[in-house]
């Protein structure tokens, strides 16, 4: 492929799309730690006002 | 006056502009001028991260690895690929929490107060200061060099605009001019950057004719393993050449800073996202134009200039004007960084610390840029005395500063035991075996490339010293327990838990109204 030795390709190759799942995959993660940290703090001060 | 230096010189104009716009908001405490307020979102976050992190070296010192070393080079590309992605998913949110909860302007303050321990603030001032110079001189040469190739202006001459641009609008814009030009030059970047790669690729027949013309000149250069082979089964040599740009970041001042100064945690989730997407069309591409080089201007006498040969003999006119500035825009937007870090470090953690402590805030922010001026004017001086390769001088610094703090700065929010003790280990055994090892060559001896060496021996530093250390304060404990954010349980553990516990709360529920019933009958 791409005219390039077998061990090359494939140890360069499958990088960037690795980043790029790794990185979705991170954004995801986050996003629900935070929705989770927002309901957190939604219910503390839900009993902070009762 | 030719098309590209006007392009040019409206480019300096627009950076100069940038920081004179934000010279007012910086000047109005040192919160202001040191962090931006804490109030970055995260594109630019993200952006001023990899711009930071991505510095001269990627238009001549990584051209320059693979124009001589062939595919081999391409291994610091993938580190570096994924290195924002690493350095924000690990140490992000904590690092963010925890620096503010500490009130730590500094990355070196910051170390101080979660130990407790003013060596720590020594040590690493002294290291920050020494290799952050070396890498900004490295920065300094290379802002010459190019301007020199590509405007023809005596080297002296040329490196002495370059860096006047950079140090008045760091002077008078701190850290927010800082942040937004890099922002704005990491856009430049990467235009010039593909655009280059894009017409090279046209010219030599896509990847695929790269590779074959490569194959005709020596088959070696298509090998991982390096030109002639040179590192054949040296996994320890390819490792640490991934290792050194995918974690070393966490380890740079000038980098982890940018996690203190987001405007929330919640900035973290969209940067990763904007960084990840910026990487893989910026990593891999100075390398490619490298061996773009061997096949289109085999006989170029210094294989740093190869970005910028091509750009001049291959693509004339307003695009090589465009690839100056973002060349000079690689090596501005570090160099920036790095000055306004040492301007902090020697304001903040150096001046008040040990020399001034009660200095009110005009008088902060004044030694801040009188700092930034002096280390503008001593790497000036040095990077004409001594020019090195780009290459060499930046890997040396960034591979000493990434093994100094890569490891005190996870454990930091990861180990709640770690202690001073461990952490000044790590600092002090991390940066002297990486110098030791590139003094002395021992890649070539023991197959282990520097900086992951430097990293084992820290480790070990960190695990043996933590040892004689006392664990630290409740306090500080506390607050690492904080820099954790919320303890929340997901729904469905939640209501697992309460499927697990309702026969057991069930049998107390019974065992509890049943000795009501008894106690009533009694």
């Amino acid at each position: 492929m791409f005219n390039l030795p077998t061990e090359t390709f494939w140890l360069v190759v499958p990088w960037p799309f690795i980043w790029l799942t790794a990185g979705i995959v991170m954004y995801f993660v986050n996003k629900r730690q935070d929705d989770l940290e927002d309901k957190y703090y939604a219910e503390l001060d839900e009993k902070e006002l009762k | 006056m030719g098309s590209d230096a006007i392009v040019f010189i409206v480019y300096l104009l627009i950076l100069l502009s940038i920081g004179l716009y934000f010279s007012r908001k910086a000047s109005k405490s040192v919160d202001s001028y040191l962090l931006g307020d804490r109030s970055l979102g995260p594109a630019v976050t993200a952006l001023t991260m990899q711009s930071t992190s991505m510095s001269g070296f990627m238009f001549l010192g990584g051209p320059a690895e693979a124009f001589q070393r062939g595919w081999y080079a391409i291994l610091y590309g993938i580190g570096d690929a994924g290195g924002s992605i690493v350095n924000l998913s690990v140490l992000g949110k904590r690092m963010r929490r925890m620096s503010e909860l500490l009130k730590a302007l500094s990355p070196i303050e910051y170390l101080e107060k979660r130990y407790e321990s003013t060596g720590i603030r020594i040590v690493g001032a002294v290291i920050s200061i020494v290799f952050l110079f070396a890498y900004v001189f490295a920065q300094f040469i290379a802002s010459g060099k190019a301007l020199e190739a590509l405007t023809g202006l005596p080297y002296e001459l040329a490196l002495i605009i370059g860096v006047s641009v950079i140090v008045i609008y760091t002077v008078t814009g701190g850290y927010l001019a800082v942040v937004w030009t890099d922002f704005f030059q990491a856009i430049v970047m990467v235009i010039g950057m593909v655009g280059i790669l894009i017409m090279g690729l046209i010219h030599v027949g896509g990847l695929s004719g790269l590779n074959a013309s490569l194959a005709q000149i020596d088959t070696s250069y298509l090998s991982i393993w390096g030109k002639d082979l040179e590192f054949y089964g040296q996994w320890g040599v390819i490792i640490g050449a991934i290792l050194i740009y995918s974690i070393g970041y966490m380890g740079l001042p000038h980098v982890v800073v940018r996690h203190m100064s987001m405007r929330s945690t919640k900035t973290v989730k969209t940067a990763t996202l904007w960084t990840a997407i910026y990487n893989q069309a910026m990593a891999f591409s100075p390398y490619l134009i490298g061996l773009i080089g061997i096949i289109l201007l085999p006989n170029i006498a210094d294989p740093e200039m190869v970005v910028s040969e091509l750009a001049y003999t291959f693509f004339p006119g307003l695009f090589a004007a465009i690839l100056l500035s973002a060349v000079m825009a690689a090596i501005m937007s570090t160099s920036d960084s790095i000055l306004m870090q040492a301007g902090t470090i020697l304001s903040r953690d150096v001046y008040q610390r040990f020399i001034h402590k009660t200095a009110n805030q005009d008088r902060m922010v004044l030694v801040s840029r009188l700092s930034i001026l002096l280390a503008g004017i001593i790497g000036v001086i040095v990077a004409i005395k001594q020019p090195p390769s780009v290459f060499a001088l930046v890997v040396f610094a960034f591979g000493t500063l990434g093994n100094s703090f890569l490891v005190p700065y996870i454990c930091s929010v990861y180990w709640r035991n770690s202690n001073k003790v461990g952490i000044l280990s790590a600092m002090i055994s991390g940066s002297v075996s990486h110098i030791l090892w590139t003094t002395f060559d021992w890649q070539a001896s023991t197959g282990i490339h520097p900086f992951l060496g430097g990293l084992i021996v820290s480790i070990l530093g960190m695990v043996i010293g933590n040892r004689f250390g006392t664990p630290p304060s409740e306090d500080v404990l506390d607050l690492f327990e904080k820099a954790k954010g919320p303890r929340i349980l997901p729904n469905n553990i939640e209501k697992n838990i309460s499927c697990e516990i309702s026969p057991e709360a069930k049998s107390i529920s019974i065992f509890v109204s049943s000795q009501l019933s008894v106690e009533s009958k009694l």
